[in-house]
């Protein structure tokens, strides 16, 4: 028996078929409930596709950011593929949702909505990992950056002079990618002042993330996940490194307010590698040009954080106050109770006394008459006989 | 009463075309609106170019009013041009939101196709939001953190006042107890020796 191929003819009896039950209702219903669950197969395709991509970015991105080297991190991609995965993310999540509005307008059998509400939920958690994945990688890559700062500042010297061009950065430099050991450079004035502006690169970069992860106003938990993840690492960040970057600016007296660029300025003081590594590092953790109106923003919101924190702070001390006061308060409302007892007990006590002394005196009189008659018998007989 | 006067997102990278913008020139004469909306293009286009990447600037203009730009390292810029009482500080939160939500909203590829007087079909969210930031605590959570605190301590001192107020008058209560105390303590006392004496 030959294999003989009936596909064509497999085809055409399917058309006819639907061809002949094509002009009943029922069978058009069905096929919009078909048309409409292959659009929702496709559209739900179409989305998991997406997150599988943007899974990808996020893996290099990973790979990006676990680069522990000082001198290969390339800060550029990075944001760009932390823009992209934020532009990804918030799009599948409009999608999702606009898939969820979908399927609940188009009217379906009870077993379709489960399943393409379980497709839904499925993709939405799939969302959420993914996100938390990329709340890890930026944590992770802050950690990284501060790593890096500390490993610098190790090695990075202290002054500088007044020149605010900075000099042409070189990559090459004599550190090794080892554990720092505090060497005679890392001594209090790179803490200050090294430290200082550096910090305050890094609270600008997650504050500048911090209000774009604030802006994402989609109603997944994704979201949620990003602004709390942000704020708290900016929140962590911002009390930690502003009291150094303000004595830092204030002892600074170049030409620009921005301390930053001036460190890469240095000009003599020690090797001129170490320096312009400093500038090089400064320049690949700084997000924005330095000017007068960046440094401005970013005090006045280091500010109004600090501030912020103080009236907390003092809040908390008005309550603690509260809770002192209202203690010997309820000592004196205990005395107030115990002196009303007393006199509750006193005032019945003598009442019952002089319930006795009414007794006493009701019953006396009896006794008074008998007394009093005798007398007037005995004084009668005496007029009487006299 | 700090006041907004318009939001706009330009492209730096396209000559400072701007991509959206849109006023509010409630506070001006009728007949003097279609030149400052002119003359706000103008500035908002200048500003843009005149800002380089990843910089952002304030822009004060004959005491009347002031621009914050923000250009991003992307070339999209934010400008808004408001009054000279609105904080620094939130017009830069609200350009960092309108740029974060208007990068989300259109992908690089339709900037091309975008213009100012279609903003109000295509981006109609950004008049809304122009309404609520006209209100610098609406805008900028940190005031609104703020000023919520501020709140809450005077609503505190107020609670303060009023607990050394009861302290005042429970020291009152305590020693008028006191004195009952004593008093029905004589009194049971009286009591006690008038019918103590047995003998008439």
């Amino acid at each position: 028996m030959t294999i003989k191929e009936r596909t064509n003819e497999f085809h055409a009896c399917c058309e006819s078929l639907s061809q002949r039950s094509n002009s009943s209702a029922k069978l058009l219903n069905q096929q919009s409930h078909q048309n409409a669950k292959t659009e929702f197969a496709k559209a739900a395709s179409l989305i998991a596709r997406e997150i599988n991509a943007t899974m990808a970015k996020l893996h290099s991105l990973t790979l990006l950011a676990k680069k522990k080297t000082l001198f290969d991190d390339r800060p550029n991609e990075i944001n760009e593929l932390v823009q992209g995965i934020k532009q990804d993310i918030n799009k599948v999540n409009r999608q999702i949702s606009l898939l969820q509005q979908h399927q609940r307008q188009t009217a379906l059998s009870m077993q379709l909505k489960e399943h393409s509400s379980n497709v839904i939920t499925s993709l939405q958690t799939k969302l959420a990992s993914t996100s938390s994945e990329f709340k890890n990688i930026l944590e992770i890559r802050t950690q990284n950056m501060k790593d890096q700062k500390n490993r610098r500042d190790q090695y990075s010297f202290a002054p500088m002079s007044g020149s605010s061009t900075p000099q042409p950065q070189k990559p090459g430099y004599p550190v090794q990618n080892v554990t720092p050991q505090p060497s005679p450079f890392a001594n209090p004035s790179p803490a200050n002042n090294n430290s200082g502006p550096l910090f305050g690169a890094i609270p600008s970069s997650n504050l500048a993330s911090a209000p774009l992860f604030a802006g994402d106003t989609s109603s997944s938990s994704s979201s949620s996940l990003f602004s709390t993840s942000a704020t708290s690492a900016a929140n962590y960040s911002s009390p930690l490194y502003n009291p150094d970057r303000k004595s830092h600016l204030a002892d600074n007296d170049s030409m620009q307010p921005d301390g930053l660029r001036n460190r890469g300025g240095v000009t003599g003081n020690g090797s001129d590698s170490v320096i312009d590594m400093g500038g090089f590092q400064q320049q690949q953790l700084v997000q924005g040009n330095n000017n007068a109106a960046t440094m401005e923003y970013i005090e006045s919101r280091g500010q109004a954080i600090e501030s912020i924190e103080s009236t907390i702070a003092e809040l908390g001390q008005i309550y603690s106050q509260f809770t002192q006061i209202l203690s010997q308060q309820r000592e004196m409302v205990q005395r107030i109770d115990v002196n009303v007892m007393d006199t509750e007990v006193n005032v019945s006590n003598a009442h019952g006394e002089l319930a006795k002394y009414l007794e006493r005196l009701q019953g006396n009189r009896w006794l008074m008459i008998q007394v009093f008659g005798i007398l007037v018998v005995f004084f009668m007989l005496f007029v009487v006989i006299s | 009463m700090p006041k907004v006067f318009s939001i706009a997102v330009a492209n730096r990278n396209d000559a400072g075309r701007i991509l959206a913008a849109e006023h509010d020139l409630t506070s001006f004469n009728y007949f003097q609106r279609g030149s400052v909306q002119e003359f706000l293009g103008f500035f908002i286009k200048t500003a843009t170019e005149r800002t380089s990447p990843g910089m952002r600037q304030k822009i004060e203009e004959q005491n009347m009013y002031v621009g914050h730009v923000y250009v991003r390292s992307d070339g999209l810029a934010g400008i808004i041009v408001t009054d000279m009482e609105y904080p620094t500080r939130t017009a830069f939160t609200i350009v960092n939101k309108i740029l974060e939500e208007f990068s989300s909203k259109f992908p690089t590829s339709q900037w091309a196709g975008l213009n100012p007087g279609s903003t109000a079909s295509t981006y109609p969210e950004l008049k809304a939001q122009l309404v609520k930031f006209q209100d610098p605590h609406a805008a900028d959570p940190l005031l609104r953190v703020q000023r919520d605190l501020d709140e809450t301590k005077i609503v505190l001192h107020k609670t303060m006042e009023s607990l050394l107020n009861r302290g005042e008058v429970l020291d009152d209560l305590v020693q008028r107890s006191d004195q009952l105390s004593s008093q029905s303590k004589m009194f049971y006392k009286t009591a006690k020796s008038t019918n103590s004496c047995c003998t008439y």
